[in-house]
C-alpha cells in the first residue's frame, strides 16, 4: 500500500487507545470497591483467628485452654448439634416435599405456592420467635388456650399446655420453620431444571411414581438438596434470635447464645472464651461443607439440563386438593399464625389469652413504639442503617459484579470468591471479629452507628453479591457488545443498556438487604448497645425485661415495615418483568 | 495532490494482516484461536468464514469488530488502522464505524423495535441528527427488512424471525460499508432461515455493503458467499469462490469439509503435466494434482465426488475404473444414492433420476481423470 502521510493521519485521531490490559478508570474503581468490601470481612475474621493465640501482645494458648474449660461446654456443643441437625433433617423432608409438589405436580397454585413457602426467609426470625411464644406458651399461649377451650367442650379439662414452646420440640420446630425456605428454594430450582424425559423414561421402564421419585428424581437433584441442607446448617449454627427467645427459658443453651452472653451480658466482656467458642461454630460449618463435598463427589450426578422443554407435571388426580390444602396449611401454621398472634397481642395492649375483641386498638402500639423515646431512636437507627447500608451494599456489589463479569481472570475470580466468603462463615463469627477489630483501639467504634454499619455490610455482603450477580447476568454479553458496535461509548452503554436492565435486580437486591439489616439480631446483639440502639437490640432488651406487649408491638412494627417494603418492591419488579427484565427478592 | 491516482487499486474495506490470538487453557497449554491470518474484503464482497466449532471463526470476527484483542497483526478498514499490535493501536468497537448482527440477536429488551434501531444513529458522534431524520431513517430500515408494523413492539413480543429482522435493521440503519454477521441464522427454523438468506443476499446487492459472515453450515456458505474462507485450527485453509472451493479444494480438509468425498490412499508413481498416477489398494488411479507440493513417491489421497462418478454394467471407458458389487440403491426423488462395494470398502455414487440396476449386480464405477483429485495425505 502506498498510502501517503496524510492518508494515515486519521489514525492518530482514531486513537492510541490503551491496550485492554490497562485497567480503565471504571474497572479500577470497581476493583478498589471490591477489595475494600473484602477487607471489611477478612480483616476482622483474621483478627478473630489471631485472637485465639495472641492476647495482649503475647503468644498464648490461654483462650483455647479457657474455652475448653468453659462450664458445660460438652452440653453446649451437644445442644447445638441436636438442634441444628434435627431441624435441618425436618427442613429437608418438608422443603423437598413442598418443592416437589410445587414444581413436579399439578398441585401448584401459581404465585401462591411459588412464593408463600419462602416468606419465613423474608420475615425477621426474631418476630417469628416472639409470635410462637405468644402462641404456644404453656399458660398464656393463645393457641394453647384455644386448644384447651376446644378440649373442654368435649369434657377434658387441663390447667395448662398441652404444648410448651420452651422445650426441645418447640425449639426444633421453630428452627425448622426458618430452615425450610433454604431447602425449598434450592430443591425447587433443581426440580425446575430437571429434564422431565428422565422421569418419563423411568415410568416407561416400569417404575411407579414413588420408585421414580426415589431412584431418578431425587438422585438427579441431590446436589441442589445438598446445597439447601448446607445453607440450613449454616443458618442454624449462627442463629441467635430463635434460641435466645425460645430456648433460653427452657434452659437449652446453644453456642450462639453463650457467645452473645459472654460479649454483651457479662462484665467485663469475656472475649477470649467468646472467640474460642466462635472457633467451634467455624469448625461446625466447615465440617458440614466437607461432608457435603464428600457425599456429592461419590456419585456422578447428572447435570440437570435446562433444555428439557416444557416439564410435564404429574397429575395427582384425587390427591390434588388434599395436597394443596396441605401446602396452604403449612403456610398458615408456619407464617400466618405467629403474625396473627403478634398483631393480636399488640392490639390488645397486653398478653392474655382472653382477647377483648371489641377493645382492640392501636393505643398500645403507639405507646410502645412512638411514645417511647428509646424505641423511637432504635427504629430510626434501624431504618436509616437499612436504607443506607442496603444502598451502599448493593451498589458496591453491583460494581464488583460488573467488573467480574466483564473481566474473567485470576484477580477477578479471587475478588468474586472473596466477596462471597462470608457466606461460608457464620454471621456470629464475623460479628465477633468486627467487635474485636473495630471496637477497641485504634478505631474505638464500639457503641457507634459506624460499627453497626460495617457489621451489617460485612454480614450481608454475600447476599448483596448474589443479587447483584443476578442483576448483571441479565445483561448478557452480547447486549453491551451490540451497543458498542452501534457506536456508543462505554458511559453511554452503561447508562442506556446496563443501568436500565440492572435496575429491577438492584432494587430487589436492595430490598433483601434492607429487610435483613432491619430485622438483624445477630450483629445487633453483639455490636449495638444503649448508645447505638437498633430494633434488634431493643427487642432483646425488652425480652429480657419481660414486657411482652411491648415485645409484640415491636415485632409487629418490624413485620409491617418489612412487609410494606417487600410488597412495594415486588409490585415494581413484576411490572418491569413485562419487558423481559426479571428480578426477584431472595427467590420471591 | 491527487491521492487516488497514486494507487493502483482502492484500499480494501477490510485488510487483515498476520493476525494471531492465543488462549491459555486451564491445563496451561495454549490454543491458537487465530494463527497468522491474512485476507482482504473489498467493497461489495460477501465473505463467509466457514469452519467447524472451535476453528476460530467467531474469534476472528469479534477481533475485526474490536470485541476481542488479538495478540499480533494488523486490522485496517480502508486507510484507517483499527488494530496494530506492534504500534499499540486498538480502536474501541464504538469508534470502528461498522455494524454487527449477533447470534442471539442481542436486542435490548427494555427498548421497542424502533428504539433498538434508532440507537446506532443516536450513538454515533458523526451521525447525530435531528429527530425527524432519525425517525425517517429508522422507518426506512424497518421497511427494508419487511416489518414496518412492529415499530412499537418489544423483543419479548416478537417471534424469532421478527427479532432477527429487527437486528438486521439495526445493523443496516447506519449505512456502514461493512456489516459483520455472527451465525445470525442459526436460531431460526429452517423455512424462515431459507427466506432470510434470500432477502439478505438481495439487500446486500442492493445496498452494496461488504459483509463478513460466520457460519458452520456449508450449504449456507455456498449460497451466500461471493468468497468462502475455510478455516482450520485458526488458519485460512482456502479462500476462494464457492465454485473453486468445491471443485478445486486446496487440501483434503477443505475437500472433506465441503460436500462429500470418496477417498482412497496411495503413493504417487508417476507425474505427467497436471496429472498424477497413484498406486492404491483399488488399483492404479489417475487424477488431477490439487496441490503444488505433490511429487513422485508421496503418500497422497485420491478423491472424487459421488456425483462425478457413474455406474454401469457395460465395458468402462473412463480413465479410472473400479469393479464392484452394487450394495444399495436409494431413490430420493431428484437423484439416486448408490453404494458400491469395491474390494471391501464402500464407494458412494450419486446418479440423477431413478436407478435401473438392481442390488447385487456386478458393476463398474467410472471416474474421469479430470474429476479425480490428488491431494497430499498428511493434512486433516
Amino acid at each position: 500500500m502506498t498510502a501517503p502521510a496524510q492518508a494515515r493521519s486519521p489514525l492518530g485521531r482514531a486513537g492510541r487507545r490503551l491496550r485492554s490490559r490497562t485497567p480503565r478508570p471504571f474497572e479500577a474503581t470497581s476493583l478498589v470497591i471490591g477489595l475494600v468490601l473484602i477487607a471489611i470481612v477478612m480483616v476482622p475474621l483474621l483478627r478473630m483467628l489471631v485472637g485465639m493465640f495472641w492476647v495482649d501482645g503475647e503468644l498464648t494458648t490461654r483462650p483455647i485452654r479457657r474455652t475448653l474449660a468453659a462450664p458445660g461446654l460438652a452440653e453446649l456443643l451437644l445442644n447445638t448439634v441436636i438442634v441444628v441437625v434435627a431441624s435441618s433433617a425436618i427442613a429437608l423432608v418438608v422443603g423437598v416435599g413442598l418443592a416437589w409438589l410445587n414444581e413436579r405436580t399439578n398441585a401448584r397454585m401459581g404465585l401462591l405456592t411459588d412464593s408463600l413457602p419462602l416468606l419465613p426467609f423474608l420475615l425477621p426470625p426474631v418476630a417469628g420467635a416472639v409470635g410462637w411464644v405468644m402462641l404456644l406458651s404453656p399458660r398464656a399461649g393463645l393457641l394453647n388456650d384455644w386448644i384447651r377451650g376446644a378440649l373442654s367442650v368435649v369434657g377434658i379439662s387441663v390447667e395448662d399446655g398441652p404444648f410448651d414452646i420452651h422445650s426441645w420440640y418447640g425449639l426444633i420446630m421453630v428452627y425448622a420453620f426458618y430452615a425450610v425456605p433454604f431447602v425449598f428454594m434450592n430443591a425447587a430450582a433443581g426440580f425446575r431444571n430437571l429434564d422431565s424425559s428422565l422421569e418419563e423414561a423411568s415410568r416407561l421402564s416400569g417404575a411407579g411414581m414413588l420408585r421414580t421419585l426415589r431412584r431418578v428424581t431425587l438422585p438427579v437433584v441431590a446436589p441442589s438438596l445438598g446445597a439447601g441442607v448446607l445453607l440450613s446448617i449454616w443458618f442454624g449454627a449462627g442463629m441467635f434470635s430463635l434460641p435466645a427467645i425460645v430456648g433460653t427459658p427452657a434452659g437449652i443453651e446453644v453456642l450462639s447464645v453463650r457467645i452473645v452472653e459472654l460479649l454483651t451480658f457479662t462484665y467485663p466482656p469475656d472475649t477470649e472464651v467468646a472467640v474460642g467458642l466462635s472457633g467451634f461454630v467455624v469448625a461446625f460449618v466447615g465440617l458440614a461443607y466437607w461432608l457435603q463435598f464428600r457425599i456429592l463427589r461419590r456419585g456422578r450426578h447428572a447435570v440437570a439440563s435446562g433444555k428439557g422443554g416444557a416439564a410435564r407435571r404429574i397429575d395427582l388426580g384425587a390427591w390434588k386438593w388434599p395436597m394443596r390444602a396441605l401446602v396452604l396449611g403449612y403456610v398458615l401454621v408456619s407464617t400466618v399464625l405467629p403474625m396473627v398472634a403478634l398483631a393480636l397481642v399488640s392490639l390488645n395492649g397486653f398478653w392474655t389469652p382472653d382477647i377483648a375483641w371489641g377493645e382492640l386498638s392501636l393505643t398500645a402500639l403507639r405507646d410502645a413504639v412512638l411514645d417511647d423515646p428509646v424505641t423511637r431512636e432504635a427504629l430510626a437507627n434501624s431504618l436509616g442503617l437499612g436504607v443506607v447500608g442496603g444502598l451502599v451494599g448493593i451498589l458496591g456489589a453491583a460494581a464488583v459484579a460488573l467488573y467480574v463479569a466483564r473481566r474473567r481472570g485470576l484477580l477477578s475470580g479471587a475478588v468474586d470468591a472473596g466477596i462471597k466468603l462470608p457466606a461460608a462463615v457464620s454471621n456470629m463469627v464475623i460479628a465477633v471479629g468486627i467487635l474485636l477489630l473495630f471496637g477497641g483501639p485504634p478505631f474505638l467504634l464500639s457503641g457507634t452507628l459506624a460499627i453497626l454499619f460495617i457489621g451489617y455490610l460485612a454480614l450481608y455482603l454475600p447476599q448483596a453479591s448474589v443479587a447483584a450477580d443476578a442483576a448483571v447476568s441479565g445483561v448478557g454479553g452480547e447486549l453491551p457488545e451490540a451497543s458498542a458496535v452501534s457506536g456508543a461509548r462505554p458511559f453511554r452503554t452503561f447508562r442506556k443498556v446496563y443501568l436500565p436492565l440492572m435496575t429491577p435486580g438492584l432494587v430487589a437486591g436492595w430490598a433483601l438487604l434492607f429487610i435483613r439489616m432491619v430485622g438483624d439480631l445477630t450483629a445487633s446483639a453483639i455490636l449495638a448497645g444503649t448508645g447505638n440502639p437498633v430494633v434488634g437490640f431493643r427487642i432483646l432488651e425488652v425480652f429480657t425485661s419481660g414486657s411482652y406487649a411491648l415485645l409484640a408491638s415491636l415485632s409487629t412494627v418490624l413485620v409491617l415495615v418489612t412487609g410494606l417494603v417487600l410488597a412495594a418492591v415486588l409490585a415494581y419488579t413484576r411490572r418491569s418483568s413485562r419487558l423481559g427484565v426479571s428480578a426477584s427478592v431472595g427467590g420471591v | 495532490m491527487d491521492v487516488q491516482s497514486t494507487r493502483k487499486t482502492p484500499d480494501p474495506v477490510v485488510r487483515v494482516e498476520h493476525l494471531a490470538k492465543r488462549f491459555r487453557r486451564r491445563d496451561g497449554s495454549t490454543v491458537h484461536a487465530i494463527d497468522d491470518v491474512s485476507f482482504e474484503v473489498h467493497a461489495g464482497d460477501f465473505v463467509v468464514l466457514l469452519g467447524p466449532s472451535g476453528c476460530g471463526k467467531t474469534t476472528l470476527l469479534r477481533s475485526i469488530a474490536g470485541l476481542e484483542t488479538p495478540d499480533q497483526g494488523t486490522i485496517s478498514f480502508g486507510d484507517r488502522v483499527q488494530f496494530c499490535a506492534r504500534r499499540d493501536i486498538n480502536v474501541p468497537p464504538e469508534r470502528r464505524g461498522i455494524s454487527m448482527v449477533f447470534q442471539s440477536y442481542a436486542l435490548w429488551p427494555h427498548m421497542t423495535a424502533f428504539r433498538n434501531v434508532s440507537y446506532p444513529l443516536e450513538s454515533r458522534r458523526s451521525g447525530r441528527k435531528h429527530k425527524p431524520t432519525i425517525a425517517s431513517r429508522v422507518r426506512e430500515a424497518l421497511e427494508l427488512v419487511g416489518i414496518p408494523e412492529l415499530e412499537q413492539q418489544y423483543a419479548a413480543q416478537m417471534s424469532g424471525g421478527q427479532q432477527q429482522r429487527v437486528a438486521l435493521a439495526r445493523a443496516l440503519v447506519s449505512n456502514d460499508s461493512l456489516v459483520l454477521f455472527d451465525e445470525p441464522l442459526s436460531n431460526v427454523d429452517a423455512k424462515v432461515r431459507e427466506q432470510l438468506r434470500i432477502e439478505l443476499l438481495a439487500l446486500q446487492r442492493e445496498l452494496g455493503f461488504a459483509a463478513i459472515f460466520v457460519t458452520h453450515d456449508q450449504s449456507e456458505a455456498m449460497q451466500l458467499g461471493s468468497r468462502i474462507a475455510v478455516l482450520q485450527e485458526g488458519r485460512v485453509a482456502q479462500l476462494a469462490s464457492p465454485l473453486d472451493v468445491y471443485t478445486k479444494p486446496a487440501s483434503r480438509y477443505v475437500a472433506k469439509f465441503i460436500g462429500t468425498m470418496n477417498e482412497v490412499f496411495g503413493r504417487v508413481t508417476a507425474i505427467k503435466a497436471e496429472t498424477a498416477v497413484v498406486d492404491t489398494v483399488l488399483g492404479e488411479l489417475t487424477g488431477r494434482i490439487g496441490a503444488e507440493s505433490v511429487a513422485v513417491g508421496d503418500r497422497v489421497a485420491a478423491m472424487w465426488r459421488p456425483e462425478s462418478a457413474t455406474v454401469s454394467t457395460s465395458d468402462p471407458v473412463a480413465a479410472n475404473r473400479l469393479r464392484g458389487e452394487l450394495k444399495a440403491s436409494l431413490f430420493v426423488g431428484t437423484h439416486t444414492e448408490q453404494v458400491v462395494h469395491v474390494d471391501g470398502r464402500d464407494v458412494h455414487v450419486l446418479v440423477p433420476g431413478a436407478d435401473v440396476l438392481g442390488s447385487g449386480s456386478d458393476v463398474w464405477v467410472e471416474v474421469s481423470d479430470v474429476d479425480m483429485l490428488v491431494l497430499p495425505a498428511e493434512d486433516a
